[in-house]
C-alpha cells in the first residue's frame, strides 16, 4: 500500500509515464500483431495449397512441350494431379469504347487445375461448369494447335465493374496494344481478392484456356524460314502428389531429387521449400517493424527510469529516516523497484487495447494501400502475453538502477540534510 | 549560462533524458532515410539514363511495363518527325532467354547419340544461364546515355540491317541477321564468356538432358562485340544487347513489337508538354516522365512510409511527454530558488527563456547524438539490406549505385526542424509557469 501511495503522491508525473509506456507498449503490439498476420498469412496461402511440388524456371517461360508434360507427369503413379500454367500480360477491351486496359492473364487446363485449388481459392471461382468454363479441357492444343476455340474467359470483378461487364458479355482481347483484337466471351467473374484501390488500382486478372492464350502470345508455334515447330511453352508445372506421399516430408524430398534429376535445367521446389523462403522474407520485416517499436518502448522505459531517479532524490531524507529507524537496504530497494514496477504493468496493461485498435488501423491501412481484402492482422493473445512478460522483465531490469541508487542512500548524509 | 548550471548539476536525469530523445532522434534519421533512399537512387539513375519518357502502351502502368505495341519504329520516327522537342526515341523491346558458351556446346557434341549419362555429367559442370536481352537499334541511342564500353568496338551495323521494312526476309539465314551481342559483366561472368567469343541462344531451356543435342540444333550462335556496364543495370543481373529485328524475330514478335520507346527530349523543363502531345497524338500509347515514375515509387513505398510516419507520431508524442515531465518537475524542485532570482530583480523573460534554454540544451544534445548514431545506424541498414538483396535467391536486381538510404542536407534540416519543435512543446509549459510563479508566496513558503 505504501508503494502505491508514494506513487499516488506524485499523480501528474505518474499519469504521463503511465501514458508513455502504454503508448509504447501499444506500438510494440501494433507492430508484432501486423508482422505476425502478415506471416500467417503468407503460410496459410502455402499450407492450404494443393500444391506439393511445382516446376519452374527462374526467368520467362522457358518450359517447352508443357502439355506432354503434364500428361507424362499425370503417368506417374505418385502423382494425383499435374496442372500446367501460363501467365501473360494482355491487353482488353469493351466492344465499342476506346479505354483500353491490361490484364495479368493465367492460361490454364480448367479440369486440371480445380483439383488443385484448396477450398478457400475455389470459393472465388464460379460454381457452374469447370471453374465456369464450359469447356473442361484444353481443346485448342488438339493437333498442334489447330483444335476449336472456345473464346472463354474468366474476368475478375474489378474489370467486372470498370466496363460494366458481366457473364456472357463479350470482350475485345489482344496481345499487343496495337492490336488485332479478338472477341472472346466473358464465361464467369471471380475473385482476385484486390479491391481495386491503392496500389492494386491497375492491377486486373483474368483467366483463359492455356493452348489460346498460347496462340494469343505466340507461344504456340515458332515459324521461320526453315519451317515450323510446336514450342507449346509454359511457366510452371504445378503437382499434387497422393495422400500417403505427401505427409511424409522424406518420400517428397525424394520424388523432388528425382525429378530434378529428370529436368535438371527446371526448379523443382517442395511446399517446404517455398514455406522457407517466405518464412526467411518474413523473419526480416517482422525484426525490422518489432526493432522500430523495440526503441519506442525504450524510451518509454527510460521515461519510468528517469522519473524514479528524481523520485528517489526527492525522497533522500525519508528514505534516510526510514533507514535510521530499522528498514533494511533489501526492504528500501524492493519498495522503490515495486513502484517502478506498478508504473510499467499498468502501463504495459493499458497499452494492450489501443495496441490491439492499433493493429487493425494498420492492417486496414495496408489493405486499402495495397487494395487486398486479405486479413493482414493477427492478434494472438499468446503471443501478447508473452511479449507484456517481455516489457515487465525489460522494465524491471531498468528499474534496478534507481532501486540501487536508493538503497545505497547515505543514511547520515541524508540525515543531515533534514532541517 | 545559468541553464548549464542546471543541467550539470541533475547529470544523471540529464543524461536520462538525452538518451531518450538520442533514440528518438535516431529511429527517425533512419526512418526518413529509407524512405529518402530509394526516391534518390531511383532519381539519380534515371538521370544518369537520359530517358525524359517512358513511353508505353496504353493502360499500363510504370511498374508492368510488359504490355507490348507493334510498328515501334515508325511510331518512335514519327515522334520525332512529328515534335520538334523530342531529340531521341528509342524503342526497346525486352524478352528472357538462355544462353551456353561454345565450351559446353563441344562437349555436349562430342558425346555419342544416346550416351544420356555424359550428357548428365556435363551438366553437372556446364550450365545453360538465362539472361533479359535488351533489343535495340544502335544508331537511335542518340544522347541516351548510361552505357559504358568497357571492352570491344560495339555492333558493326549502327542501323538494323535484318528488319528490311519489316520483312524479317530469310530468318537466321539472312545475311542480314548479323547475330552481334554485346554483353554486361554478370552476363559475361554466368557464361564464362569473354570478347569474341560465340553465345548460342533460345527462348527456352531444355526439358531433359537428351534433348540438349535438339536445344543446340535450334540455338543461334551470336558473336560477342563487346562487354558493357549501364548504369541501371542490377548487380549480378544478366543482361544483353542484340539489334531489335533480330530479337524479336527469336521472340516471335515480327510485328515490330516493343515493350517501350524511350524519350529524351531537347529541353528537359518540357517533358510535360511533350509527354502530353504524345498521349494526344498517340491514343493507344501512354507517356510517363521521371517525376511520373518517382510518383509510381512513392506510390509503392506508401505502406512504409505510412508506417514509418505513425510510428514517428507515437514515438514523438513520447519524447515529448518525458522531456516535458522531467522538466516540469526540474522546475518545481526549483520554485524557491527561481522565485529568489524573481526577488533580486531578475525578469520574468528572464526566467522564462533560461528554462527555454535549458530544454533547447538537452534537445540540441539529444539531436546531435541522435544524427550521428541515426546516420551510423541509417547506413549500416542500407549495407545490411543491399547484401540481403544480393545474397537473394533470386539475383541483386539493384544497380550498383542504388542505395536504400539517402542522407542529404535537407534530412539534416528537417531534424533540426523537429528538434526545435521538441524543444518548443517540451520548454514552453515548464518555462511559462516559472515565469507565473508568484515572488510573494512562494518565499513566505520557504
Amino acid at each position: 500500500m505504501m508503494n502505491l501511495k508514494n506513487i499516488m503522491r506524485r499523480g501528474g508525473r505518474t499519469t504521463m509515464t503511465v501514458i508513455a509506456v502504454a503508448t509504447s507498449m501499444a506500438l510494440l503490439i501494433s507492430m508484432q500483431a501486423i508482422s505476425d498476420g502478415l506471416l500467417q498469412n503468407a503460410r496459410d496461402t502455402i499450407d492450404k495449397s494443393k500444391v506439393d511440388i511445382s516446376i519452374s524456371v527462374t526467368d520467362g517461360h522457358g518450359i517447352e512441350d508443357g502439355h506432354t508434360m503434364m500428361t507424362t507427369l499425370k503417368t506417374d503413379p505418385r502423382v494425383r494431379y499435374a496442372g500446367i500454367y501460363m501467365t501473360e500480360y494482355i491487353a482488353f477491351k469493351k466492344p465499342g469504347t476506346t479505354k483500353q486496359m491490361w490484364a495479368i492473364t493465367e492460361g490454364i487446363v480448367p479440369s486440371e487445375t480445380k483439383p488443385l485449388l484448396p477450398p478457400g481459392e475455389l470459393d472465388r471461382f464460379p460454381k457452374d461448369n469447370t471453374l465456369g468454363f464450359k469447356e473442361s479441357g484444353d481443346p485448342h492444343f488438339v493437333n498442334n494447335f489447330t483444335g476449336s476455340w472456345t473464346f472463354e474467359v474468366l474476368i475478375d470483378k474489378n474489370i467486372g465493374s470498370a466496363l460494366g461487364l458481366k457473364k456472357g458479355d463479350p470482350i475485345l482481347i489482344s496481345r499487343t496494344a496495337t492490336g488485332p483484337y479478338m472477341t472472346f466471351n466473358v464465361s464467369g467473374i471471380f475473385d482476385s481478392q484486390l479491391t481495386g484501390g491503392g496500389l492494386a488500382a491497375k492491377l486486373y486478372f483474368m483467366t483463359m484456356h492455356l493452348s489460346e492464350l498460347q496462340t494469343l502470345t505466340g507461344n504456340d508455334i515458332f515459324k521461320d524460314a526453315n519451317g515450323s515447330r510446336v514450342v507449346d511453352r509454359i511457366d510452371e508445372v504445378s503437382l499434387a502428389l497422393q495422400s500417403d506421399l505427401r505427409t511424409v516430408k522424406d518420400k517428397v524430398v525424394a520424388y523432388q531429387k528425382e525429378l530434378e534429376a529428370k529436368y535438371p535445367f527446371y526448379q523443382v521446389d517442395t511446399k517446404m521449400d517455398r514455406l522457407v523462403r517466405m518464412e526467411q522474407q518474413m523473419t526480416i520485416v517482422k525484426g525490422f517493424f518489432l526493432a522500430i517499436g523495440g526503441v519506442s518502448l525504450m524510451i518509454g522505459l527510460l521515461f519510468v527510469t528517469c522519473i524514479m531517479f528524481m523520485s528517489i532524490l526527492e525522497r533522500t531524507n525519508e528514505i534516510g529516516m526510514l533507514r535510521a529507524i530499522g528498514i533494511s537496504k533489501g526492504t528500501i530497494f524492493l519498495q522503490i523497484l515495486t513502484e517502478s514496477m506498478i508504473i510499467v504493468i499498468i502501463g504495459a496493461a493499458i497499452g494492450i487495447i489501443p495496441g490491439y485498435l492499433g493493429s487493425i488501423w494498420g492492417s486496414d491501412y495496408i489493405k486499402s494501400t495495397v487494395g487486398t481484402t486479405e486479413n493482414l492482422v493477427l492478434f494472438h493473445i499468446p503471443s501478447v502475453a508473452q511479449l507484456f512478460v517481455e516489457v515487465i522483465l525489460l522494465g524491471g531490469l531498468m528499474s534496478l538502477l534507481p532501486a540501487w541508487r536508493a538503497m545505497s542512500i547515505d543514511i547520515i548524509k541524508s540525515l543531515k540534510r533534514v532541517k | 549560462m545559468y541553464a548549464l548550471s542546471n543541467l550539470r548539476r541533475r547529470s544523471g536525469r540529464t543524461a536520462l533524458t538525452v538518451t531518450g530523445l538520442t533514440l528518438a532522434i535516431s529511429l527517425m534519421v533512419v526512418m526518413f532515410s529509407v524512405g529518402n533512399g530509394v526516391r534518390d537512387s531511383a532519381r539519380s539513375l534515371l538521370k544518369q539514363s537520359g530517358v525524359d519518357i517512358f513511353v508505353q502502351a496504353n493502360g499500363t502502368s510504370l511498374g508492368f511495363a510488359n504490355g507490348e505495341f507493334d510498328q515501334s519504329r515508325e511510331l518512335a520516327n514519327s515522334m520525332i518527325k512529328g515534335n520538334p522537342q523530342i531529340e531521341t526515341a528509342l524503342p526497346l523491346l525486352m524478352f528472357p532467354m538462355y544462353g551456353m558458351n561454345e565450351t559446353m556446346r563441344q562437349a555436349i557434341l562430342s558425346v555419342k547419340p544416346g550416351d544420356n549419362s555424359s550428357l548428365a555429367n556435363i551438366t553437372k559442370t556446364m550450365k545453360i544461364k538465362g539472361m533479359t536481352i535488351d533489343g535495340v537499334v544502335p544508331e537511335l541511342i542518340g544522347k541516351l546515355g548510361g552505357v559504358t564500353v568497357l571492352e570491344g568496338s560495339g555492333f558493326t551495323h549502327r542501323n538494323d540491317p535484318f528488319y528490311s521494312n519489316g520483312t524479317y526476309a530469310g530468318g537466321k539465314s539472312s545475311p542480314n541477321f548479323t547475330k552481334e551481342i554485346s554483353i554486361n559483366k554478370a552476363t559475361a561472368k554466368a557464361l564464362k564468356v569473354g570478347l569474341n567469343d560465340v553465345i548460342y541462344l533460345n527462348v527456352d531451356l531444355p526439358q531433359k538432358t537428351q534433348d540438349l543435342g535438339t536445344w543446340i540444333a535450334n540455338a543461334t550462335p551470336f558473336h560477342v562485340v563487346s562487354i558493357v556496364q549501364s548504369a541501371w543495370e542490377g548487380v549480378g543481373t544478366a543482361i544483353a544487347y542484340t539489334h531489335m529485328s533480330e530479337l524479336q524475330f527469336l521472340a516471335g514478335k515480327t510485328n515490330d513489337t516493343a515493350n517501350q520507346i524511350l524519350v529524351s527530349v531537347k529541353d528537359p523543363t518540357h517533358d510535360n508538354q511533350v509527354k502530353e502531345w504524345i498521349k494526344k497524338t498517340y491514343p493507344q500509347l501512354d507517356a510517363f516522365t521521371v517525376e511520373d515514375f518517382l510518383g509510381e515509387i512513392d506510390q509503392v513505398t506508401q505502406v512504409f512510409r505510412g508506417f514509418g510516419e505513425m510510428i514517428l507520431l507515437v514515438t514523438g508524442v513520447i519524447v515529448v511527454m518525458f522531456v516535458s515531465t522531467v522538466m516540469m518537475i526540474s522546475v518545481r524542485e526549483r520554485t524557491s530558488e527561481i522565485a529568489a532570482l524573481r526577488a533580486i530583480g531578475f525578469s520574468k523573460s528572464s526566467i522564462f527563456s533560461n528554462i527555454l534554454l535549458e530544454v533547447f540544451f538537452i534537445i540540441m544534445i539529444g539531436f546531435i547524438i541522435g544524427i550521428a548514431i541515426g546516420v551510423g545506424m541509417a547506413l549500416g541498414l542500407d549495407s545490411y539490406l543491399i547484401n540481403m538483396t544480393m545474397n537473394s535467391a533470386a539475383g541483386s536486381g539493384l544497380p550498383a549505385g542504388f542505395h536504400f538510404v539517402s542522407i542529404t542536407p535537407l534530412l539534416l534540416g528537417q531534424m533540426g526542424l523537429v528538434a526545435i519543435a521538441f524543444g518548443l512543446l517540451c520548454g514552453l509549459i515548464p518555462a511559462v509557469w516559472a515565469a507565473q510563479l508568484n515572488i510573494a508566496q512562494t518565499l513566505k513558503k520557504e
